[in-house]
This record gives C-alpha cells, sequence and structure tokens, in this order.
C-alpha cells in the first residue's frame, strides 16, 4: 500500500494574483457540442494543446498517456464524484506503479504504463464489458470478473488447484455473511463456492495481502473455519484450539520460516498456514507437519544425543504400536511414529488440556497401556498422596494418574520426571528417582528401603546370571556395564505382575505377591530365583526353615512357609543387618559369621548343630589369596579373612549337585553339609587351604588305608569320615590344639607326644608301630650346649622347615623336639608332595613321614657324624647305645624330667652348663 | 490527518479541517496548534464539506450517512439533520454545506446532481437541479460557496465550471469552462469568494488556485511575487479570512495559508 506522508502543518506564502496571457474565455454553456472534452476528461493527453505539442501557461506539455495513472483516478475519486479516498488510497490496494512481479504473468488484454507498470488501467477501464451485475463492477473492469476469473488470470501460481492453494471453485457451505458485509463478492455459479474475491478485495483492505478485515472475530479465516479457534473471552477449560491473537515474544525467524505474525506481533492463522503456495501433503501449512510445532516450541524437543529415556522431552520420531482397541486415535503419519501432533492437536483438541488428542491419562494409555495400570494403586498418589503436586505446581486431581510423575516436556530428571529435584545431578541412576519419594521426608516415608536394603548398581557379571532382561530389565551405564536398579524388580506401574487389573482403589498393603513386584516373590521363587539361582537349592535342605524350624519368626513375624524360603534369613528391604539379613541380633553382628551364629547358638533354631568350644577358628588372615577359590571376607585394610562361609555355602547342601534339597532333615556328611566342596573321598575342601596336609590321603595316616574301622572320639568311624576326621573335628572338636579328635595318650611329654601315642599305643589305630624308643630329651645333657633356636637360626629358612613345639602343641622357635619335629605326619615321603598309593607301606629313612633334612641339618649339628646312624636307629633304644656308648634315657625318665621343669621354658637362657 | 478535504474559517481564526477519512474535524489555533476535534467514528462517515458560522457554529457535509451534523458553537455533540433523497429514491450525498440566508442551508448533493436549501429544521426549501449540463443542470457538484448576497456558488467537478445561483436556486451564470488555459478548467473542486466578491477556484488536477470576478471574467491566478504560478499538489477546498487564503492540498495531507501581498 502506498503510504501517504504525514500531515505536514500549514505553511503561509505570499501570493499574488496575476494574469497570464490567455484566449477569451466564455461562460461554459451547452457542453454537448465538445464531445472530444468527455474523452479528454480522463484521456488528458489527448487534450489540444497537447496534440499540438505545446503546453499552457497553467499545465506544461503532457506527452505521456496518463489516462490510467494514479492522480487521474485520484482526480474524480477524491469525492468529488466518488469517495475512494479511504478504499483505495489509505487502506490497503492492489499495487500500482510498480512492474509486475515473476509471480504474475499478465496477459495482453490488461494493459500497463508506458514504462511497463500496473497502473489503475491495467484492470480499469470506463470501456468496459456489461456482463456483470453489479454497475460499479461493470463500469470498470476491463473484463468480467465473475468468479474472480479476472484475478486468477494473473495470479496463475495462486489459483491453480494442485493442492497447494486453498481450494477455490468449490465448497458446500454458505460464505458467510459477515464477509459479505465487508465486500466479498458471492461466486455467480454457486454461492457456496469459494473465489478469490471471498477472502480478498483490490481495494479496502486493512489486512496484508489484501484480506478483508473482519473486526468481530479479529480473523478472516476463522469465519469459514470457526471450529478452529476459540473466542477470546472462552474460558480455558473450554478452549479447544492453539490459541491466537496472543503475542509472539521469539524472533520469528527460525528454522529458514520467517513466522508471519499479525498487529502487535500476535499470532494468527497465518503463522502457520500458508493459503497459496504450501507445500504439497501438508494441510496448507508452511512447513511439513512433522517439524512445525518446534519452530515455535524448539524447548519441546530434545534433540540430545541422550537416551531416549534420559530425555527431558517426550522422545520423537520413535516408533510405536498403537492399542487397537484404545478408543484414542492417535495420528502417527503413516509409519506409526510419534510426532508433535500424535499426541497434541492444534484445532478440536481435548478442552481443558495442552491441545491434547485426548483426556491426559488415556492418551498416555493409548501407548503406555502397561504403565497405565498403575491406576488406583499405591503409586496412584490420587490414592496415596492426593495433595502431592508435581513441578508443574499442578494436583492429581488436575493433570491425572500420569502428571504426578511424569511430564511430557521439560522433566526435571529422566523418565520425563515430573517431581522437584534439588539437584539434577543426583539423579545419576534410575533408582534416585524411587528414593525421590521413598526416603524419611518424602511422601513415601512410610516406605523407604531402610539402612540394609538389596543393594542397586549391581553389576550383572556373568551373562546368564539374569535369565528374562525382558521381564527384569537392566539399566546400562554410560560405561556399558549392565546393572540392576529398583527397577529391576519392581515395576512401578503394575501392582501385581499376575493380574491384568488395575489397583482397587485403596491404599493396600503389599505382599510378596503384589508390592509392584515383576515376579511373584516369597513362596514363589521366581522373582529371586531369577538372579539368584544357586541360592535357591537351598529349598529343601537343612537350611530351609520350612524343613527345620517352620515355626521360627523373621523380624517381620512370618514363618518361612509364610513368607518363603529365603524370608527366614533376607528380606530385601528394612533388614537387621547385612546380607539382608532377616533375623533380629542379640549383639551386633561384626562378620558375616556372626550371621550364621544367630542360628548356630544355644536356643536358637539350629542350636542342634552349633559348633563347640572347640572349632575352626573364622576371621582368620588368608595371605594367598590368589590361589584361593574360596570366598573371603575382605576387611577394610584390604586384607581378607576367612569366614563360615568360606567352607559353606549356607544355600547349597551339596556342591557337588545343581538341585534342592531332599525336604527332609538329613544329618549331613564331609561331602555335603552345605560345604562348598566335597571333602569325603578326597579332602578337596581342606586342601584349599592345607594343600601340603592333603596329602595325608592314602598314606600310612588315612586310617581309611591302615585303620578302617578305627573310632575317633566323636565316635565316627575312619572308613566313613574323610580323610582328616580319624584326627581332626573341623567343629565341635574334643580338643582345641589341631582341633584333635583322637585319644590323647598319657605316656607322652607333650601335646604331639601324646597325640601321636594315642594312637601308635598298643590299642591304638596305629597300634602297629608303636615307639618304643625315642623320646627325644628335653634337656641338654652329653656336652651338647647348642641352643635349638640357634641351631633353626642357622639352618635358615627352608621351604620344608624343621619345627619345634611348645608343650600345648603349638609351633614355636623357642619350642622342643617332638615327634613333628622330625616327622611331617601328612607328607609319607618329603621328596614326593604326593598323596599316598593307598596302600599299608613298610617305611625307610627316606620316608615314613620323615621331613626332608632334619636329619642333615638339625640332627647334625648336635650329634655330628654319629648323626647318621642315630638316625637310622632312632627308635631302636639298643643299636643306640651301641652308637653312642651310653644307655639312651627312658620314656618315663624323660617325663619325669620335663615335669621338673616348666614347658616351653628357653632352654638357651636355663641350659645345663 | 490523510486526505483531508476541505477548511473553514471562523471570526477568531481557528482553522477547521475536515479529516473526513478519519471521521474527524481537527480544529487548529490561527498558529497551528490543535486544539479540539469534533466528530469521529460513529458520528461522521467520510465527509466531505464544511463550514463554519459568524456565531461559531460548525456544520459538516456528512456524506457517507446522507446528513449534516451541527455542531453549536464551543458544542461537541452535534445535532444531526438529514439531507432527504432524491425524487426518485436514490440517497442524498451532501458533499458540501453552507450557512445561507435566513438560516438555512445550503447543501450540494453530489450523486443527485442538485443543490438544496433546508431550514434549520431540516425542512427542505428548494431544490434545483438534475444531472445535464445545461444551465441549471449539473454533473456532481461537489464544494460550494455563498458570497455576501447570498449568491451562491457551486463547483461542477465533471462539467469544470463554477454554476452560480441566486440565493432562491435560480441560474445566475457560468465561471470558467472546460480546459487547460487560464481561465478553464480540468478538475475543479473549491470554491471561495471574499469580501471583494472575488472568486478563488482550485483545479485539483492542474494545481492551480485561479481568481475571477463575480461576473466570471478572470483576474488571474495565484502565484508568488515573482509572477510565478503557485503549484499545488491536489488543491480542494478553501477557505478565506481577511488577507489569507486557506487551501486544503488532499494528496499532501496538509493545509497551505497564503497571504496576500498588494491588491
Amino acid at each position: 500500500m502506498r503510504r501517504l506522508s504525514p500531515f505536514s502543518f500549514i505553511l503561509i506564502l505570499a501570493v499574488t494574483l496575476f494574469l497570464p496571457p490567455a484566449p477569451n474565455v466564455q461562460a461554459a454553456g451547452n457542453l454537448t457540442q465538445n464531445s472530444a472534452r468527455e474523452c479528454a476528461i480522463c484521456h488528458f493527453r489527448w487534450i489540444d494543446q497537447f496534440l499540438e505539442g505545446h503546453g499552457t501557461a497553467l499545465v506544461g506539455y503532457e506527452k505521456e498517456d496518463v489516462a490510467g495513472e494514479e492522480m487521474i483516478c485520484f482526480s474524480c475519486h477524491d469525492g468529488s464524484t466518488d469517495d475512494s479516498r479511504k478504499k483505495v488510497w489509505i487502506l490497503d490496494r492492489h499495487k500500482t506503479d510498480m512492474l509486475p512481479s515473476d509471480k504474475v504473468k499478465i496477459p495482453k488484454m490488461f494493459p500497463l504504463s508506458q514504462d511497463g507498470k500496473v497502473v489503475c488501467a491495467t484492470c480499469h477501464s470506463a470501456h468496459s464489458v456489461t456482463t456483470d451485475t453489479s454497475i460499479e463492477r461493470t463500469i470498470f473492469l476491463r473484463i468480467s470478473n465473475k468468479d474472480s476469473i479476472m484475478c486468477e488470470m494473473c495470479h496463475v501460481d495462486q489459483a491453480v488447484q494442485d493442492k497447494t492453494n486453498h481450494p477455490t471453485h468449490e465448497g458446500k457451505r454458505p460464505i458467510p455473511k459477515e464477509l459479505y458485509a465487508v465486500g466479498a463478492v458471492p461466486s455467480a455459479t454457486d454461492t457456496n463456492f469459494v473465489i478469490c474475491e471471498s477472502c480478498h478485495t483490490a481495494h479496502g483492505s486493512v489486512e496484508r495481502n489484501l484480506l478483508f478485515e473482519v473486526k468481530k472475530q479479529s480473523t478472516l479465516c476463522t469465519l469459514c473455519h470457526p471450529g478452529e479457534y476459540d473466542a477470546p473471552n472462552a474460558p480455558v477449560n473450554k478452549q479447544v484450539n492453539h490459541p491466537l491473537l496472543v503475542e509472539f515474544k521469539q524472533n520469528p525467524n527460525v528454522g529458514g520460516v520467517k513466522i508471519q505474525l499479525g498487529p502487535n506481533n500476535n499470532l494468527e492463522c497465518l503463522s502457520c498456514h500458508k493459503v497459496h503456495q504450501f507445500p504439497k501433503g501438508t494441510k496448507a501449512l508452511v512447513k511439513n507437519k512433522e517439524s512445525l510445532c518446534q519452530l515455535c516450541h524448539p524447548d519441546k524437543a530434545d534433540r540430545s544425543s541422550a537416551a531416549d529415556w534420559q530425555k527431558s522431552n517426550h522422545p520423537l520420531y520413535v516408533k510405536y504400536k498403537l492399542d487397537p482397541a484404545s478408543h484414542v486415535k492417535l495420528d502417527g503419519g503413516t509409519d506409526n511414529t510419534v510426532y508433535c501432533y500424535t499426541c497434541h492437536k492444534v484445532h478440536q483438541h481435548e478442552p481443558g488440556t495442552k491441545a491434547l488428542a485426548g483426556q491426559r491419562d488415556s492418551l498416555c494409555a493409548t501407548c503406555h497401556k502397561g504403565e497405565y495400570m498403575v491406576d488406583k494403586t499405591d503409586h496412584d498418589l490420587s490414592i496415596t498422596a492426593k495433595d502431592e503436586i508435581n513441578v508443574l505446581k499442578q494436583t492429581i486431581k488436575q493433570t491425572g494418574v500420569c502428571t504426578a510423575c511424569h511430564i511430557p516436556h521439560k522433566a526435571t530428571g529422566p523418565y520425563l520426571w515430573a517431581r522437584k529435584v534439588k539437584d539434577p545431578a543426583s539423579l545419576s541412576s534410575p533408582s534416585k528417582l524411587c528414593l525421590t519419594c521413598h526416603n524419611d521426608k518424602g511422601i513415601a516415608a512410610k516406605k523407604t528401603v531402610g539402612r540394609f536394603t538389596h543393594p542397586v548398581n549391581v553389576a550383572m557379571q556373568k551373562a546368564d546370571q539374569l535369565k528374562d532382561p525382558k521381564t527384569l530389565p537392566l539399566y546400562t551405564k554410560t560405561d556399558g556395564n549392565e546393572v540392576m536398579e529398583c527397577h529391576t524388580c519392581h515395576n512401578p506401574h503394575r501392582w501385581d505382575s499376575q493380574s491384568s487389573k488395575k489397583g482397587k482403589g485403596i491404599n493396600d498393603e503389599g505382599t510378596p505377591f503384589t508390592s509392584f513386584l515383576r515376579k511373584r516373590s516369597g513362596t514363589d521363587s521366581s522373582l529371586c530365583a531369577s538372579c539368584h539361582v544357586e541360592q535357591y537349592y537351598v529349598e529343601g535342605t537343612d537350611h530351609d526353615l520350612t524343613v527345620t524350624a517352620p515355626k521360627e519368626n523373621n523380624i517381620a513375624k512370618q514363618t518361612a512357609g509364610q513368607s518363603g524360603v529365603c524370608s527366614p534369613c533376607h528380606v530385601p528391604h528394612q533388614a537387621s543387618g547385612p546380607y539382608l539379613w532377616a533375623r533380629k541380633f542379640d549383639t551386633k553382628p561384626t562378620s558375616p559369621s556372626s550371621l550364621c551364629l544367630n542360628c548356630h547358638v544355644k536356643k536358637g533354631p539350629a542350636d542342634k548343630k552349633t559348633l563347640g568350644q572347640n572349632t575352626h577358628p573364622v576371621n582368620v588372615k588368608i595371605e594367598d589369596t590368589y590361589n584361593l577359590s574360596l570366598p573371603l571376607r575382605k576387611l577394610s585394610d584390604g586384607t581378607s579373612v576367612m569366614e563360615c562361609h568360606t567352607c559353606h555355602d549356607p544355600h547349597r547342601w551339596n556342591s557337588q549337585l545343581s538341585k534342592k534339597g531332599k525336604g527332609s532333615n538329613v544329618e549331613g556328611t564331609a561331602d555335603n553339609s552345605f560345604l562348598r566342596s566335597a571333602n569325603l573321598e578326597k579332602p578337596t575342601l581342606c586342601a584349599k587351604c592345607h594343600l601340603r596336609k592333603s596329602f595325608v590321603t592314602g598314606t600310612d595316616h588315612d586310617m581309611r588305608v591302615t585303620a578302617p574301622t578305627s573310632l575317633n572320639k566323636s565316635g565316627k568311624m575312619a572308613k566313613e569320615e574323610s580323610v582328616c576326621s580319624p584326627c581332626h573335628a573341623v567343629h565341635n572338636a574334643p580338643e582345641k590344639t589341631l582341633l584333635w579328635n583322637y585319644t590323647l595318650d598319657d605316656t607322652g611329654q607333650d601335646f604331639i607326644e601324646k597325640a601321636c601315642n594315642g594312637c601308635h599305643a598298643k590299642n591304638g589305630a596305629g597300634k602297629g608301630k608303636v615307639i618304643s624308643s625315642g623320646i627325644h630329651p628335653k634337656q641338654f645333657y652329653f656336652g651338647y650346649h647348642k641352643s635349638y633356636r640357634n641351631i633353626l637360626l642357622s639352618i635358615g629358612p627352608s621351604p620344608d622347615p624343621i619345627p619345634l613345639y611348645t608343650k600345648e602343641g603349638k609351633k614355636a622357635v623357642s619350642g622342643e623336639i617332638t615327634c613333628s619335629t622330625c616327622h611331617d605326619p601328612h607328607i609319607w615321603d618329603a621328596n614326593e608332595d604326593t598323596a599316598g598309593s593307598g596302600k599299608n607301606i613298610e617305611g625307610t629313612v627316606v620316608n615314613s613321614f620323615l621331613r626332608k633334612g632334619a636329619r642333615n641339618e638339625l640332627c647334625y649339628a648336635c650329634h655330628g657324624i654319629k648323626t647318621l646312624l642315630l638316625y637310622r636307629f632312632y627308635h631302636n633304644a639298643n643299636e643306640k647305645k651301641s652308637i653312642l656308648g651310653i644307655s639312651m634315657p627312658t620314656a618315663d625318665q624323660v617325663e619325669s624330667d620335663t615335669q621338673r621343669q616348666p614347658a616351653g621354658e628357653d632352654k638357651e637362657n636355663n641350659g645345663v652348663k | 490527518m490523510k486526505l483531508p478535504s476541505d477548511v473553514a474559517v471562523d471570526q477568531s481564526g481557528r482553522i477547521f479541517i475536515l479529516d473526513g477519512t478519519a471521521d474527524t474535524v481537527r480544529v487548529y489555533s490561527p498558529k497551528g496548534e490543535q486544539i479540539f476535534t469534533l466528530g469521529g467514528a460513529g458520528i461522521l462517515k467520510q465527509p466531505l464539506g464544511i463550514d463554519v458560522s459568524p456565531g461559531g457554529d460548525v456544520v459538516v457535509a456528512d456524506s457517507g450517512n446522507h446528513r449534516l451534523a451541527l455542531f453549536a458553537a464551543e458544542e461537541k455533540t452535534p445535532h444531526y439533520i438529514d439531507v432527504p433523497s432524491s425524487v426518485n429514491g436514490k440517497p442524498s450525498d451532501p458533499t458540501d454545506v453552507n450557512f445561507g440566508p435566513d438560516n438555512t442551508y445550503i447543501v450540494v448533493d453530489n450523486d443527485n446532481h442538485r443543490v438544496v436549501s433546508m431550514n434549520r429544521s431540516g425542512k427542505l426549501l428548494w431544490s434545483t437541479g438534475t444531472m445535464g449540463r445545461n444551465p441549471g443542470e449539473f454533473r456532481f457538484p461537489f464544494l460550494i460557496d455563498i458570497d455576501r448576497l447570498g449568491r451562491i456558488y457551486i463547483v461542477e467537478a465533471i462539467n469544470t465550471r463554477v454554476q452560480v445561483l441566486e440565493s432562491n436556486g435560480k441560474f445566475a451564470r457560468f465561471i470558467g469552462e472546460w480546459g487547460i488555459e487560464p481561465g478553464q478548467f480540468f478538475r475543479p473542486k473549491g470554491v471561495v469568494v471574499n469580501e471583494k466578491n472575488e472568486v478563488f477556484i482550485s483545479d485539483s488536477y492542474l494545481g492551480v488556485v485561479q481568481v475571477f470576478k463575480r461576473e466570471g471574467g478572470l483576474i488571474g491566478v495565484v502565484g508568488d511575487s515573482n509572477g510565478k504560478i503557485t503549484k499545488f499538489k491536489t488543491p480542494v477546498g478553501m477557505a478565506i479570512s481577511g488577507n489569507r487564503l486557506y487551501v486544503v492540498e488532499m494528496f499532501n495531507n496538509r493545509v497551505l495559508i497564503l497571504e496576500r501581498q498588494g491588491q
């Protein structure tokens, strides 16, 4: 539109009147005689003077035909014949005095000015056709504009019906009266038809593009499309269309598109729509609808490379599968893909929603059917925390079930989290979301997990550790490791994994069958056994309290029969101690073994299986852990100690069998009894720590070989027990020393001799090898003045050290010579670290359980060259006499001497001079 | 203002400019300061002509509403006087009005090619003219003025002349004729008669104001002291007060005030 200059106020000019040369003028009379004048009224150029080639005193020579130019038209349309001032010169009008753009094609019948510009006469002529019904239109248009055909002759691209322009020459509804009121021209063919002049006017527009101004509804489009626009005063909960006539505060140049705005930068229909030459396949939109919304709402789309579940906005461009039974029909294009318009409808959306295609919950449930089973469960906050608000300060009543925890845009954390989060960085794992409610101050304060709870962020080390990852989803960390989280066991949206029903609508107390567990738990092993397969071998064993202590209650006051085989010892949350312990402690547990002793004590449920006073120690530091395939407890200082569970797997009765127990209270053997390795035929378990001692197997000290019917002090027969058991008892041993489990003989000078003699006695298992001589003196005599300690130190370290023993049978460098100084009762041949042959073999001086180096190093230090013979005949009194020339003291004499001097006394300091 | 059409000056020198496209009369002090406005949307509808009485009353020919709007002196609420339709029922198109003698209004009815006289009550006193070129006939009469003796000067835009009527509506004479020479008109628009019975007639396309004797003889063309004709851009309505000539330049959206030098 040509802009008129603003009013510039009054100029004061000097004026004089002068009379220029002029012909005699006469008063006008009957003007019909001057017919050329009638033409020259418009055809100024045709005035005689100009035709003669000159001007006058009043006006210069006019050489151009200006009949169709603006000022000629204005000279009549200024109100003197017709008042078009406002319609043509003030309001918008078809452009004139400009070269036609390449967007139009102007037929030759519409003349341009001499210099090729569009002028009034391009369309108008006083010599027009007479076909129009309106006299005004008939007079001035060059051809009939019936059905706006004249407009279309130039504006070809805007009129072509190839689905890139608003349809014309068709229509089923009457053109609204409001349009006629502002100047719309009806179609001559059918008054329902839309034509150019239904919306446009060549003169008198106040809108861009020569559109009619419709003040009542502010926007022209809505007259024909009333359903696409809400009245400005419509209450929010009644609005069903994208807001219009609201100020657009962003930069309108976005994404290669300039968003068209109306007055005051207000949104209008044409901000999104194009009436002409819009992209094919769109609903008259300025851009394809898959990305149009994001021009103005870039913050509603998360373009980050984060995984979908970590995005702060609902993911876009992902495929979805629509439930055919859903009553909400989503628009996912031809390929069922999530776009903005899948959930949102710009027009005719659900009232009172944020332009949603359905009511909030129903809409979410259309794709997230499984998740919507949360409805009316304890995780439906309308049941458990109805006054709670989300980060948008919306209540459940306002927004529905889903929005209490999830919002589709601008979430505070992963999974489109909707709850206020003080520090987003704290949501480093999915489980942290759960803890935003399930904490001491949260809305689920009554359902916290406690100090001792099943761990999360636990890497699943074995590929098959979780057998059904689809049912029990893991969380893949940024380093690629898969770990379990709360949601691995719990489905926060489904109260009962076996039920296809929603919740009851009450705050329900959960059971192992419900409680949002993905599988049933408790008496049903489905859930726990998904990971803890091997632990479930405990079922039917003596550690299954339904077998051995069916009345025993755990801290939840439930029996094993009520809450399952795991429950007597373990609960997943709010446990009383480590290992999710489910029993009360009288004293604070200090080690894993404390848990075992929680039952294996007097008056405990396992009071028949206590350890006794003399039992294999625990909390023993293990130096060489590298080759030890048994579990240890690692201490804070980095060292490792053995515990009960080092030898015992409390969940597996028989390590050789991958199956559950028999369901009856069974007396154990060395092959089962929850031992991590079978120990009966071969001492494979004991050997893991006591390897060299296990070489006793099959030697003459394997009572199963040499005295199979012998009984230990526990009354067990050698042939029915492990190789160790004739001499040692792991628990309930009669003797603390060496956990000795055989008869001690009174004739020995110290514990070792008593132990050896207990067997090597007339009635003992080793009755064939009774020692008649060879008790080494405890006191120094015969001039031997060297202390054993110095001798041992001079020998130096050895892989097969020569030990001394205290009277109590403990190894000590300050000890004395006893049986085990020369003999290793577990090694038949010191030169061969192997088990025995399984046959009773007669020994020689190179085997017979003799220690390597005892002769050459220890004995030689005192006995010198006599050592060879003395060693050979150590247990032969007569031979030794002939060798030494002296009588050796008898065992009784030695015993008498020993009693006179305290055992273990340092001979170095108290030696006889 | 946008495309003003007419101007009037009261006895105190206040200037009343008819900004008809804004449906408003803008009133300025003699120094050019806007004092107040009259009319507005809903009161006026694209009016074209205005006059001010010696008593300060303002009358507007409101063509869009087919009526006159009378603003009594210092009043802003108008009194309306309908201009009757023609005998064949065509609505009136009052493009200008003047306070006539004996409390009458002399009104130009442009579309009906006539001039009517009405009393203050709106009663039609007389009507003269039909479409035509002969004396007493009009083709698109537009603006008018009345001299001291009540003679009526009517500009005919298409007949390119000023037709003078006696105060009772009888034809008196023509002033000017078709043409582009001095004393001729191509698009005459405005007319004003001064105390000396000099008749100033504007030509909007030629851009000049010519001055005639009451009897029709050309006196001259408005120009500057150097004898150069003053060219206006679409001069339309005019007014005279003392030795000042007020000319509306419609297309320039302004009013020029010219002060006469000499006789």
